[in-house]
């Protein structure tokens, strides 16, 4: 515990994907930024307690199904076994740990002072409190909020037995469940599923809503609903979970649906009903910052909130709560902060759901399309024309770009199929180009590889593509 | 046939509908008002272009609409279809309207200059590749044209024998122009148009088309652009560069497939509108972010009005084009001003006073007739000094709006009286936002006085296209050398600002020496002017 009352350029709050990549690009260009992190390491969610340790134990998942599939094609390396110790040291140490302690050398190097462990809250608009770690005040000329979003846990549920997870204790993967409830049909809730099914668990996924991820087109969604029904015990839609008793034996959940109704019981309940900005107990009262009724801090092009000197990105900012996206606005306020002409005015901010096929998409969804009124051509290309997903035995995929009728340009693109979250990047920057069809079906794609898929579904636009008989064009 | 809004003016791009006295089913004649609007120059109604029935009215009073919306759909009586006097649409500018053989009775087709490319009106023959007698067949090169931008080929529309050739090489030729006369029975298809017919003799398309420049970047009003739907089709690279230079990317057209707009489509775009003096607007040039002045105390927002930014955008073209100077010179009123009070003092309650404007509009005629050079315009684009043959005087009026500036119509022909009257009334219309856009087009000077404010001199700018501009400072008594000793005279500044590109420093000084004349001898102003 130390006391500390400084002055600075520029006070950075949260120390995920949104705030350190602030800090670094100050630091970069001349400011000497203060850092202040609750957390003991650097990286926020995405790093700690998100995107990364669930990619890692994904990573382990695909193994585990590849070589039980493999056993089909004559290879077999037996059942698998597992070492929980090992295995939660690979993603905490080898995964989490690496790269948080990466972070935290080049705010060292780059000259960013780092204060974590510390909670920083806003006593006016230029001078917050801290406390935690480090005590005492800063002030500041400019500050960023970064301060991210935490799992939504409702009420009813929030019972403190520790076999009712949110997504934070899921991943530490504390043990291997025989059964697990999933509340919840979104992204979280479908990666995490995926990793636990690899490991034996049954699966039981309750969604609310008549279909998974919500947000993503339902042409996408259906070869990974198709793939999970056969590796989860059982998926209900429109089903609500109405409430959950701990008992020795397990948590007893009562589920009321169409197709299942009555109670059951799970070793193990994981609720992922979505994420909540993390904006309350800051005082950004007493700085005079907007906060909207669901939390979150309205923000201009410049990523400025009402008061001109404060900044907000990431998770707290606006949706979509996407990491990429908050690195992104980091720049454009850091850019602002230093008098650059900046905007965060991208046309496609890419969506990956890391499930098993994964699903991507980039710009505009049908969904979108639909609400909006817009009119587009759907090129779709079925991967069972892909000799490469033939090679991997993994044509359950599906590559569609959504073209303006006039003009032939890519509007949005959208995958489902093994790879899909690497491919998509290549539809964020023919969408950020302002490419058309034919500047994607032009460009040479790699054989034998699925990026292939895009220039077919390209080429589709333009007539016809190689390796499939008749385009099929859906006009909207 | 559909009533769209028409052009209204130079630099007007919308207007407020503020009544609408005809109704569904209602019958109209050609010049019956359909709707009245108001613009933030003045208020005028707009005629039915052709009789018929309204079948539909598609605004209401209060709405904005833009030149070349649709107002109504008007039901054609049968038979009556004569073409409508001018569909009031949009001032598409079909490419090559213009250049539409005219088939002669006797068989002969005239073969005209065609359009080349948004700004171009002319260009000089460097090559005729025909001669009378000859037989062309449609798409084969007749003429080699060059223009300031590029010199291309010029194909024949159709087959046909030249009876004719109007002109030779190195004849100067404006769009439109008759080349040459040829008979035979070829009509020009449309596939012959100029923009395609070079592809049939091998030769590359003319370049006119493809150039950034020639795709019409709007900027003056003149044309309408289809307002596009979504986002520009530019990367963000180009997105970055262009908000970096002050670009509206909608502005800006774009060479790469699909339309899409490069980083050099954004710099030719600044370099055009750098190059034409109509292109500059007072938002245009690269202005930096301002910083958060809200920082260092309370500020409040108010958007800019329609007038205020045409103030804005005419006053920096001046700026921007016209090398300016300002020739002060004080004139003795004393005797005019002396004459001036007692005239008005024998004037009935209610007549229109004779103000130092009205004689000073006098003494400039005069000075005007004189000098010519101040009452011209220049024409670079085509190297050319326009003289006007008439002496239209703008007088600028301080309006709650901003400033207007209403124009007397031949000034040098009207009476002292006419021109107070005239005065007064402009003045009250400029102040009533009652002026009709005429009223203020035309002027060939501009005096500015800010007497009756204050001040001891100041520099005016140039009332574009006008090449001079008279500012007139408070008068005031001063001690002046005469005879051996001090008398007080008074004294009226006069700050006159012209552009250094035609009128000489000398000249400038001779006339403001004139006017200083004029003002000081009130027999001499009579006999002048």
């Amino acid at each position: 515990m130390s006391e500390m009352n400084k002055e600075t350029q520029l006070l950075v709050i949260g120390g995920g994907p949104g705030g350190y990549p602030a800090a670094l690009h100050a630091a970069d260009h001349g400011i000497k930024p203060i850092l202040v992190d609750e957390g003991a390491k650097m990286g926020g969610v995405c790093t700690n307690r998100g995107c990364i340790p669930s990619k890692a134990l994904l990573h382990l998942a695909k193994l585990i199904n590849e070589a039980k599939e493999a056993e089909e094609w004559g290879v077999s390396f037996g059942l698998p076994k597992f070492d929980l110790a090992k295995m939660q040291a690979f993603v905490q140490h080898k995964v989490v740990g690496k790269l948080t302690g990466g972070i935290g050398m080049l705010c060292k190097g780059r000259g960013v002072e780092v204060i974590s462990g510390t909670r920083a809250t806003f006593i006016d608009a230029n001078t917050v409190k801290l406390e935690g770690t480090t005590t005492g005040t800063i002030k500041f000329q400019n500050a960023i909020i970064a301060t991210g979003s935490v799992p939504a846990m409702p009420t009813a549920f929030a019972l403190g037995d520790p076999r009712i997870m949110d997504s934070t204790g899921a991943l530490l993967l504390p043990d291997i469940p025989k059964r697990m409830l999933i509340i919840g049909g979104g992204y979280i809730g479908l990666e995490i599923g995926t990793v636990y099914a690899a490991l034996g668990t049954k699966i039981v996924v309750v969604e609310f809503t008549d279909g998974l991820l919500a947000t993503a087109d339902r042409d996408l969604v259906k070869p990974l609903e198709t793939r999970l029904r056969k590796n989860f015990e059982a998926i209900h839609l429109n089903t609500k979970v109405a409430s959950l008793k701990p008992t020795n034996k397990g948590i007893l959940a009562t589920l009321e649906g169409k197709d299942v109704q009555g109670e059951e019981m799970f070793d193990r309940v994981l609720v992922s009903v979505g994420r909540r900005p993390n904006s309350a107990n800051m005082n950004l009262d007493k700085a005079g910052v907007h906060v909207t009724d669901r939390g979150y801090i309205p923000v201009d092009m410049q990523r400025r909130t009402n008061v001109p000197h404060i900044f907000a990105l990431g998770d707290v900012a606006e949706e979509p709560g996407l990491a990429h996206k908050a690195t992104a606005e980091a720049k454009v306020a850091v850019e602002t902060i230093l008098g650059e002409p900046s905007a965060f005015e991208p046309r496609a901010i890419p969506a990956v759901v890391f499930t098993d096929p994964e699903i991507a998409w980039a710009g505009l969804t049908e969904r979108e399309a639909a609400e909006k009124s817009i009119r587009f051509e759907k090129m779709s290309f079925p991967w069972a024309a892909s000799g490469r997903a033939t090679t991997l035995a993994r044509n359950d995929g599906l590559t569609k770009l959504l073209i303006d009728p006039g003009t032939q340009r890519i509007l949005g693109m959208g995958i489902v199929g093994i790879g899909a979250g690497e491919m998509i990047a290549e539809g964020v920057l023919a969408i950020e180009m302002g490419a058309v069809a034919r500047d994607v079906a032009d460009s040479i794609h790699p054989h034998p590889t699925l990026s292939e898929t895009i220039m077919e579904s390209a080429e589709m636009a333009l007539g016809g593509a190689t390796h499939v008989a008749k385009p099929k064009k859906v006009a909207k | 046939m559909e009533l769209r809004l028409p052009e209204l003016g130079e630099g007007i791009v919308d207007a407020t509908v503020v009544n609408v006295p005809v109704k569904a089913g209602q019958p109209v004649k050609t010049g019956d008002t359909v709707i009245e609007v108001e613009t933030d120059k003045a208020s005028m109604p707009i005629p039915a272009t052709a009789d018929g029935t309204i079948s539909e009215v598609r605004v209401k009073a209060g709405d904005k609409i833009k030149v070349g919306a649709l107002i109504a759909i008007v039901g054609e009586k049968a038979a009556s279809a004569a073409p409508a006097a001018k569909p009031a649409g949009p001032p598409l500018i079909p490419p090559a309207a213009v250049a539409k053989p005219q088939v002669a009775p006797t068989g002969q087709r005239e073969f005209a200059l065609p359009n080349l490319g948004e700004g171009i009106e002319s260009g000089i023959i460097v090559a005729v590749n025909v001669k009378v007698g000859d037989t062309v067949t449609a798409g084969q090169e007749m003429f080699t044209i060059e223009t300031d931008k590029a010199s291309m080929p010029l194909p024949a529309d159709a087959d046909g024998k030249i009876e004719e050739l109007r002109v030779k090489q190195g004849d100067k030729v404006n769009i439109g122009a008759v080349l040459a006369v040829l008979s035979g029975a070829g009509s020009p298809t449309q596939s012959m148009k100029r923009s395609e017919a070079p592809a049939s003799n091998g030769q590359l398309p003319a370049p006119v088309v493809a150039k950034p420049e020639a795709v019409a970047p709007v900027t003056n009003g003149q044309a309408t652009t289809v307002p596009p739907s979504g986002p520009v089709p530019a990367g963000p690279a180009t997105r970055r560069y262009a908000r970096e230079h002050g670009v509206n990317l909608t502005e800006v057209p774009g060479s790469a497939r699909g339309g899409r707009v490069t980083v050099p489509d954004v710099q030719s775009h600044i370099r055009h509108r750098l190059a034409q003096p109509g292109g500059i607007s007072g938002g245009a040039v690269t202005i930096p972010t301002l910083p958060d002045f809200s920082r260092y105390g309370p500020i409040e927002k108010k958007p800019v009005s329609n007038i205020r930014k045409k103030i804005a955008e005419n006053l920096t073209i001046a700026w921007h084009t016209a090398p300016a100077v300002t020739q002060f010179d004080l004139a003795d009123i004393t005797e005019l001003e002396a004459g001036r009070k007692r005239i008005t003092e024998g004037l009935p309650k209610g007549a229109p006073k004779v103000t130092m404007t009205v004689l000073a509009i006098k003494a400039i005629v005069a000075a005007l007739k004189e000098f010519p050079n101040f009452n011209s315009s220049l024409d670079v684009a085509n190297g050319q000094v326009i003289y006007k043959q008439y002496y239209h005087i703008g007088i600028a009026v301080d309006t709650e709006r901003g400033l207007v500036v209403p124009v007397i119509r031949d000034a040098d022909r009207k009476s002292i009286r006419d021109l107070a009257s005239e005065v007064a009334s402009l003045a009250e219309k400029a102040r009533t936002a009652k002026l009709a856009i005429d009223e203020m087009r035309g002027g060939t000077f501009t005096i500015t006085n800010l007497g009756g404010i204050g001040g001891t001199a100041f520099t005016p700018i140039i009332n574009y296209p006008e090449v001079a501009i008279l500012g007139l400072s408070r008068a005031a008594i001063q001690p002046v050398h005469k005879d051996g000793q001090f008398v007080p005279r008074l004294m009226m500044p006069l700050c006159l600002t012209y552009d250094h590109r035609i009128i000489d420093g000398a000249d400038g000084a001779r006339f403001t020496t004139r006017l200083v004349q004029l003002f000081s001898d009130p027999i001499r102003l009579l006999m002048e002017s």
